[in-house]
């Protein structure tokens, strides 16, 4: 997992499987870095798989994010982690966007 | 209580292994299946339904199923494939649960009222053609079938 900063917002990437083990791996972490920043864009163009424990992982991040006036949004997903991402449901809560550009325009 | 019957058990003639129920059983069963599916020669998009699924039907298992039982319960799976499908079984001790029954659950509204867990049944309706479930000498036998000539259509 990284972080940087990137036109104001916080770019946290995600690499690798987030299955239960995956996502038990970053899951301090990944709460901490999401924690502190207003508008956080989560990379997900890095994660080749993911299960309903890294889908916690999201939407854990994405409801304390809205607990505090904070805005999270996914973008980057592959074909294979998108569909996983719309059939169980995170779109419906957690916007997931395509590109950059429309990440900034979101986050504006 | 009556003991369950010895394994292996009536599937023993497909390819089948047995794990032991510990946290991250969920990701060793998903590894195994996966290397059943790529020795199949399944396309990419059916061996990542096999392993979301299975995933997803162990970990409730693990987390839901054997919290009443003593550590380090087992559980089998066995693979079958025929021409345009697969059926993968998980066999286990764990507490009588017909995942094909559970209710749909509805759209999420809103983030501050969504549900943090919940989505592992919903997937497993997503990306398979269909669970089916039986109760078998004092086992739950549930079966994902998968349709392999092409992606699930639902």
């Amino acid at each position: 997992m990284t972080l940087e900063e990137r036109d104001g917002i916080t770019l946290l990437a995600l690499v690798g499987k987030l299955d239960a083990k995956g996502a038990d791996a970053i899951e301090t972490r990944f709460a901490a870095s999401s924690s502190h920043h207003d508008k956080v864009a989560v990379d997900l163009s890095g994660v080749d798989y993911l299960a309903s424990m890294g889908i916690r992982l999201l939407v854990i991040a994405g409801k304390a994010a809205s607990r505090r006036g904070a805005k999270l949004v996914l973008f980057g997903a592959n074909d294979g982690v998108a569909r996983i991402i719309t059939t169980a449901g995170l779109d419906e809560i957690v916007p997931l966007l395509a590109s950059w550009d429309a990440v900034a325009a979101a986050l504006a | 209580m009556r003991s369950p019957p010895p394994w292996p058990d009536a599937l023993a003639n497909h390819s089948h292994t047995r794990l032991t129920a510990e946290r991250f059983a969920g990701c060793a069963a998903a590894d195994w299946v996966a290397a059943w599916a790529r020795d199949q020669g399944f396309g990419e998009d059916i061996l990542l339904a096999m392993r979301l699924c299975v995933e997803e039907l162990v970990t409730n298992l693990v987390m839901h199923g054997l919290t009443d039982r003593p550590p380090g319960q087992c559980f089998g799976l066995a693979a079958t494939a025929e021409p345009g499908w697969a059926r993968v079984t998980l066999i286990d001790d764990g507490a009588r649960f017909d995942v094909s029954a559970v209710a749909e659950p509805g759209r999420q509204d809103s983030l501050e009222a969504a549900r943090i867990g919940g989505r592992g049944i919903r997937l497993m309706r997503g990306f398979t053609e269909r669970l089916e479930w039986r109760w078998v000498d004092g086992r739950n036998h549930t079966t994902l079938v998968f349709k392999t000539s092409s992606a699930p259509s639902r």
